[in-house]
């Protein structure tokens, strides 16, 4: 069941009459009211009411479909015109949910590009997430379940994290700031099935991995992450030379320009070091960077480091807790066995297990790579 | 009754309850420790009166549906609310998050007729997230809630400004066992912090633990049953004073380790706690430094700077009042090398004077630095003394290091580099050690 169904009725219903602002959202309150009829007994209001009125906290629509971002109610996932489909190199690992990725600017308006940092994207901007399961590997025909569509919409003054959660029947998705669990079930390409029960994360935990310490920001629209080609419905294309043919960037990189980019960390043709780094950057460094949630650690895994101590090497947690799994230091090279890294990254126990939100299943491939990533490293002693 | 808070007067009363009493009454606590007789309450007349109610901007009740209710009202609180949770116990089973500026959560007391956060559900559910409550906040205040069972921390604030705990309570219902949480209030990185008038029993590491924040008090909060009962860890000025600390596995702890952001720390004022009978058995996981510390101990320095420990009461602490030692100490015990350039790894600066001294050092706790000091010498010792050094001095220190003007602390130098496998020159001579530091000036904290 979904869990946050009785307060997001609530907050639908009271959220109808306050909230929709009408440039934003001309039919939400129908569309709401609809979301609603959906949920299992919405007049079960299992909070007082008076608490949320007028509490609601934006004119943010309730509905996915009134932001217009694809074709039809979005169940195909077709974005329109003017919203450019993209992927990263490195992606996070997500509980085996596929995911797909969209952009959109305002007309008229350019993403500041820039090969290292981050890129400079105009008020306006949405960036567009949907996860999913492919419902069966081996029959593609069958399409697949989508579970919620994540946004990040670029206010004046900040970044404003959204999810909306897709319905059973796959015709809408409705706004929730507090998270929900969705059960899942998908069949892999040997056959087997798997059922989940998956998480959507609340506001919080949007903020904590977009952000950290600072205001929350964009995590895979980077340089080092779109460097590559994606199959456009015109062809395929380099995705940061098709944003630039758009004459949507500005300062767009001409051919032979430097450009910093991440390794496939499944593509055993790179270099196990680079597809390491690449794995860590994508799954560990929003938190574990200088100013990420994970600052204290000290543990800090961007593509960019090149600190040994920050990196982990015969490095101690300093507050790990439980999380050290009764072992010394983050990682010993040589030895996956006795590196605390590689023990958090195969743990499913809330208290120890990396990363902390929202996956529950271990990523095997990844693991895998760590292992043999550490055990590759050249011998460091971390004894007197 | 429940075994804490204002019942604690009568701690042991009710032996044999499920409670989270259980672990700290006579029988089980006689288990739990070094066989020491059960430990008495060394202030039963410990208590906390919070300051004046806030008006409540929100109220939230026990429910059927506690984590969507509470996790709803801080996500869609605003700056400067006060959100007022009611009596009853408030079931949760995913982390709780609170990201908006300057709230205070206001729960109605922590007794049993008041408002008790149980975690327990979180542990049977993966994906719940590693804290009870995690604050993304500036301007935070938790006060009066008693927060039970998280399995992992308890509530961490992480690189904040302001962050206040005012009579918060944190237990686990199984008592001190290596399953519970690590830390149970948990403010690091942030500055301006206020610890008052807690109280933590069972903490898997250490109840109150302040880490790599600067600008702190920590006062009149009773820790007991944890491993490391209150510790202080790479902060820069801290006054730590008022609080009980007993039946802990070490009372209060001023720790400064290699590898952190913060980097070196400094400034650490320890004075009119009272620190006893922390004898109990280290229950922490292993790998963590506290797993290293040896029962027994009222205070412990590692590699601080500049910390000044006077009018307090240490007494019926096992293996020793108080302990000073460098990393270099852990370094030796463990066989491994910190390799943090721009750490500092030596005690200096520290000032015991005007504490009072009690039957320590009297049943060294079989563990293995306390044994190796006790075998080192010939014929072998059967008590230690009030205060322990390793006698590890930095090179580049021409001054003191360590004074102790005591009327009534006797001492020991383990000389810790000599002491495996070496000849150690120990010596329980004071004279070197009759030096003095200026006071240090009391942190100045004004929280909004």
């Amino acid at each position: 069941m979904i869990r946050a169904a009785r307060v997001t009725a609530a907050l639908i219903a009271l959220g109808a009459a306050s909230c929709g602002s009408p440039d934003n959202a001309p039919e939400d309150a129908a569309v709401a009211f609809d979301a609603a009829a959906d949920m299992a007994s919405p007049l079960d209001l299992s909070i007082d009411a008076s608490n949320l009125d007028g509490e609601v906290p934006s004119a943010y629509p309730n509905d996915l479909a009134a932001w217009g971002l694809f074709e039809g109610n979005g169940s195909s996932q077709e974005p329109v015109s003017g919203v450019v489909p993209y992927a990263v190199i490195s992606p996070l690992f997500s509980d085996q949910a596929a995911k797909h990725r969209f952009l959109r600017i305002p007309a008229g308006t350019h993403i500041g590009y820039s090969a290292e940092g981050p890129w400079d994207f105009p008020v306006g901007t949405v960036l567009v997430k949907t996860f999913s399961y492919v419902r069966d590997a081996r029959e593609p025909s069958l399409g697949e379940r989508l579970m919620e569509t994540r946004l990040l919409v670029h206010e004046e003054d900040a970044w404003v994290p959204l999810t909306y959660v897709w319905n059973d029947a796959q015709t809408a998705a409705t706004r929730t700031s507090i998270g929900a669990r969705i059960p899942a079930t998908w069949v892999d390409v040997e056959g087997e099935t798997h059922t989940l029960d998956y998480r959507v994360p609340n506001t919080n935990q949007c903020k904590s991995c977009h952000g950290g310490d600072e205001p929350a920001h964009p995590l895979g629209p980077r340089t080092r992450q779109l460097d590559r080609t994606f199959d456009y419905e015109s062809g395929a294309e380099n995705q940061i030379d098709h944003l630039a043919s758009l004459g949507w960037l500005e300062n767009a990189p001409t051919a032979g320009d430097e450009r910093p980019r991440l390794v496939d960390p499944l593509d055993d043709s790179s270099s196990l070091d680079d597809r390491a780094r690449a794995y860590l950057d994508a799954n560990c460094s929003h938190c574990h960077r200088e100013h990420g949630a994970a600052h204290s650690s000290g543990l800090w895994l961007e593509s960019t480091q090149t600190d040994p101590v920050r990196l982990g090497i015969c490095k101690r947690p300093p507050a790990a807790g439980g999380g050290s799994c009764g072992l010394t230091f983050d990682i010993v090279p040589g030895h996956p066995e006795l590196s605390i890294l590689a023990c958090r990254v195969a743990s499913s126990d809330p208290a120890v297990k990396m990363p902390e939100l929202p996956q529950q299943l271990v990523h095997a491939e990844g693991l895998d790579l760590l292992r043999e990533w550490i055990t590759s490293l050249p011998a460091a002693s971390c004894t007197p | 009754m429940v075994g804490c808070g204002d019942d604690e007067a009568t701690p042991n009363a009710d032996a044999g309850t499920n409670d989270a009493s259980t672990a700290f009454d006579a029988e089980t606590n006689a288990d739990a420790t070094t066989g020491d007789a059960a430990v008495a309450n060394p202030d039963e007349n410990w208590a906390y009166t919070p300051p004046a109610r806030l008006p409540c901007t929100t109220t939230v009740e026990p429910s059927a549906n506690d984590y969507d209710t509470v996790l709803g009202a801080l996500i869609d609180a605003e700056d400067g609310d006060v959100i007022c949770f009611g009596a009853g116990t408030f079931s949760f089973d995913e982390e709780l998050s609170l990201s908006v500026n300057n709230v205070t959560l206001q729960g109605a007391g922590t007794g049993t007729d008041g408002t008790i956060w149980d975690f327990a559900g979180q542990a049977a559910s993966t994906g719940a997230g590693a804290n009870g409550l995690s604050v993304m906040a500036d301007g935070f205040t938790m006060r009066e809630i008693w927060v039970k069972n998280t399995p992992g921390d308890s509530v961490r604030v992480s690189n904040r400004t302001d962050v206040a705990f005012l009579g918060v309570k944190v237990t686990w219902d199984a008592g001190s066992v290596v399953t519970n949480g690590a830390y149970a209030l948990y403010p690091v990185g942030s500055t301006n912090v206020l610890v008052e008038g807690c109280e933590v029993v069972g903490a898997a590491d250490a109840g109150i633990y302040v880490g790599q924040s600067r600008n702190i008090i920590v006062r009149n909060n009773n820790v007991h049953g944890n491993v490391a009962g209150l510790e202080i860890e790479n902060c820069v000025g801290a006054d730590v004073y008022g609080n009980v600390a007993w039946d802990n596995t070490a009372g209060i702890l001023v720790f400064d380790l290699p590898g952190l952001p913060a980097g070196n720390g400094h400034t650490t004022h320890v004075f009119q706690n009272d620190m006893i009978a922390n004898n109990r058995a280290n229950f922490a996981r292993a790998g963590g430094v506290v797993a290293f510390v040896p029962p027994g101990l009222g205070f412990m320095s590692l590699a601080s700077k500049n910390t000044e420990i006077d009018d307090n009461k240490l007494a019926d602490n096992s293996s020793a009042g108080a302990v000073v030692v460098s990393y270099q100490t852990v370094e030796i015990l463990t066989g491994e090398a910190q390799t943090d350039e721009t750490y500092d790894p030596f005690a200096s600066e520290i000032h015991f004077h005007d504490n009072t001294w009690e039957r320590n050092g009297l049943a060294p706790a079989n563990a293995a630095i306390v044994l190796a000091i006790m075998n080192s010498v010939d014929p072998v010792l059967t008590s230690l003394e009030d205060i322990l050094w390793d006698g590890i001095a930095n090179p580049e220190v021409t001054g003191d290091l360590l004074c102790i003007d005591e009327s009534a602390a006797d001492f020991r130098d383990f000389d810790a580099a000599n002491l495996l496998g070496g000849s150690p020159m120990q010596s329980t001579d004071l004279s070197e050690h009759d030096c003095s530091f200026d006071s240090i000036p009391a942190v100045e904290l004004e929280l909004p």
